[in-house]
């Protein structure tokens, strides 16, 4: 994989917010930083995709081959989930509840395979810019060559599927927060191509969604036309672990609402996974060594709350002195600790690769790159091309 | 090749300004332009005076899922399955799929008409349950509905989920 000096397009924020990607710089401190940066890109060899497309595949049913152990063995206290989420987990499991996608973030050594660093498999952003705003970039500047990315058909091709588990169903609700232009973009996106994947769409915002208790049914969000009508399938840009620890949690478990990404879901996005992960595939050549306690490791090693999201709250030690650490709120459910893994320096940008799956296929590939060894909300996305054979 | 064939955006106009109204207590929330190939059954249809036939399973914003077999709207498309629920038809929750011939299409009955057009001219003022038998979704009494049960606790802070 090479690091590439790339010429901006003259007029690549008109082109990027045309496809959707309003979210291209981000402000800190009153200093604006681009987000989306075509003044580089990242040029891969097929066998390169090739290898990080099967540890995508092979991830992916590793972690619900762990997962399966979970509810068969009932690990809930090592993830953290509280007794009353368990009945609507485990009901999602054994129903085999519909998924529509999530993202591997991966190291990329500079020998060796690929690097599980952890599975966003509940509510992954960065997806309007994977499928859509570097897609278009190639077109413009690369059209000869390729991209690992087919997420944009394979999410319509999901929803056709998934209209053909629920005959009749017609409408899918989404919601997300409101006030939040990545959620709102990534979350118009997703109705798009469930659109066009033969569904109607309806958008609540999270907060206004209602639970009708005689009924037990969550509700959407108030019509001016309309009366509030029952939820029947959901997609929620909302995590899994903050839905069912918060006033509707119980409901959650009571009322009909199929919610996608499904409860089961929060087996694979929660860090503790890959500390089971090791334990039952200790040695694998995309793991990297996991555990719930930190003396297990002999090395270096980088601390992850179980329940952390966007780099918070995450500490690097090297040499048993904290290298890096990030602020947040996470943390309270505990961590795990991961040997360091080593991200390659290009010029002192430090990519991590999102691989992508949908509805449980590898899907594409999106780059983010920092500046220091934790990659987080203000790291920068860089797109890429692979050379065809 | 591994990138899409294709991409094309039907909300593209509506994804650079956003699709999505920042509130929804304020307006209707709009909605993407409907595809032109998903047709869906007007609301002018649904409640036309007009003895016209419905899709069984055809949808109505604001009535829910016509069932052909009952004549009438409900909120849950006809034969619809959630584990431990069971398949909903006739406004109940069963424990086996409806176990007879459905017809495509058929007319709703005079009531649901009347009901249908109290409902989407009118506001409507009723309710359903778990196991009403009258047959017809006409929304939900807002005594019976809390919100803000969901959305406390989380806030996205940049790129990256």
């Amino acid at each position: 994989m090479k690091r590439l000096v790339s010429e901006p397009r003259p007029d690549w924020k008109a082109k990027v917010e045309k496809v959707g990607l309003t979210y291209h710089t981000h402000e800190e401190d009153g200093v604006k930083k681009p987000y989306w940066n075509e003044a580089a890109c990242y040029e891969l060899t097929a066998d390169e995709v090739d290898e990080l497309e099967k540890a995508v595949h092979d991830l992916h049913y590793l972690l619900i081959d762990v997962a399966d152990e979970v509810v068969t063995k009932g690990r809930w206290e090592e993830l953290a989930i509280s007794q009353h989420a368990v009945p609507l987990i485990e009901r999602s499991w054994q129903a085999d509840d519909f998924s529509v996608y999530g993202r591997f973030d991966f190291a990329w050594p500079t020998a060796g395979a690929p690097k599980l660093l952890e599975y966003n498999a509940d509510t992954p952003t960065g997806l309007v810019e994977a499928a859509v705003a570097q897609w278009y970039w190639l077109e413009d500047l690369h059209p000869k060559l390729d991209q690992f990315n087919s997420i944009h058909e394979r999410l319509i091709a999901a929803w056709k599927r998934y209209a053909s588990l629920q005959p009749g169903l017609q409408v899918i609700d989404f919601t997300s927060m409101p006030d939040n232009l990545e959620d709102e973009q990534t979350i118009s996106y997703l109705m798009d191509t469930a659109k066009q994947g033969g569904f109607e769409t309806r958008w609540s915002a999270i907060n206004e969604i209602g639970y009708d208790s005689r009924n037990h049914v969550f509700v959407s969000g108030p019509r001016l036309f309309h009366r509030s009508e029952p939820i029947v399938s959901c997609f929620k840009l909302y995590p899994l672990e903050c839905m069912m620890r918060e006033a509707f949690g119980q409901q959650m478990v009571d009322a009909p609402t199929f919610w996608i990404e499904p409860p089961w879901k929060a087996l694979l996005s929660n860090k503790a996974i890959l500390a089971l992960a090791w334990e039952k595939h200790a040695g694998h050549p995309n793991l990297l060594p996991c555990y719930f306690d930190a003396t297990r490791l002999s090395g270096d090693y980088v601390r992850k709350p179980k329940l952390g999201r966007e780099g918070a709250n995450v500490q690097v030690v090297r040499g048993g002195k904290i290298l890096a650490e990030t602020g947040g709120e996470y943390g309270d459910n505990g961590y795990v600790y991961q040997a360091v893994a080593d991200i390659p320096s290009f010029d002192g940008n430090r990519p991590v690769l999102g691989g992508w799956v949908v509805d449980h296929e590898p899907a594409g590939l999106g780059i983010r790159e920092s500046d220091g060894p934790i990659t987080d909300n203000l790291s920068r996305f860089v797109p890429h091309y692979f050379v065809p054979r | 090749m591994k990138r899409s064939k294709q991409i094309v955006l039907l909300f593209s106009g509506a994804l650079a300004t956003t699709a999505i109204p920042t509130g929804c207590s304020d307006g209707e929330p709009q909605p993407p332009e409907p595809s032109p190939t998903t047709p869906q059954l007007s609301v002018a249809a649904a409640t036309s005076s007009d003895k016209k036939e419905q899709q069984n399973n055809s949808y109505v914003p604001g009535l829910g899922y016509y069932q052909s077999i009952y004549h009438s709207w409900f909120p849950y498309p006809f034969n619809y399955y959630y584990p431990d629920w069971g398949y909903y038809y006739g406004g109940n929750w069963n424990v086996a799929s409806y176990p007879g011939r459905v017809p495509p299409t058929s007319v709703p009955t005079p009531d649901a008409y009347r009901r249908a057009r109290e409902e989407l001219t009118e506001g409507g003022s009723g309710h359903f349950s778990r196991g009403y038998s009258h047959g017809f979704f006409s929304g939900f009494s807002s005594e019976g509905v809390s919100r803000g049960g969901f959305g406390s606790s989380f806030h996205f802070s940049g790129h990256g989920g």
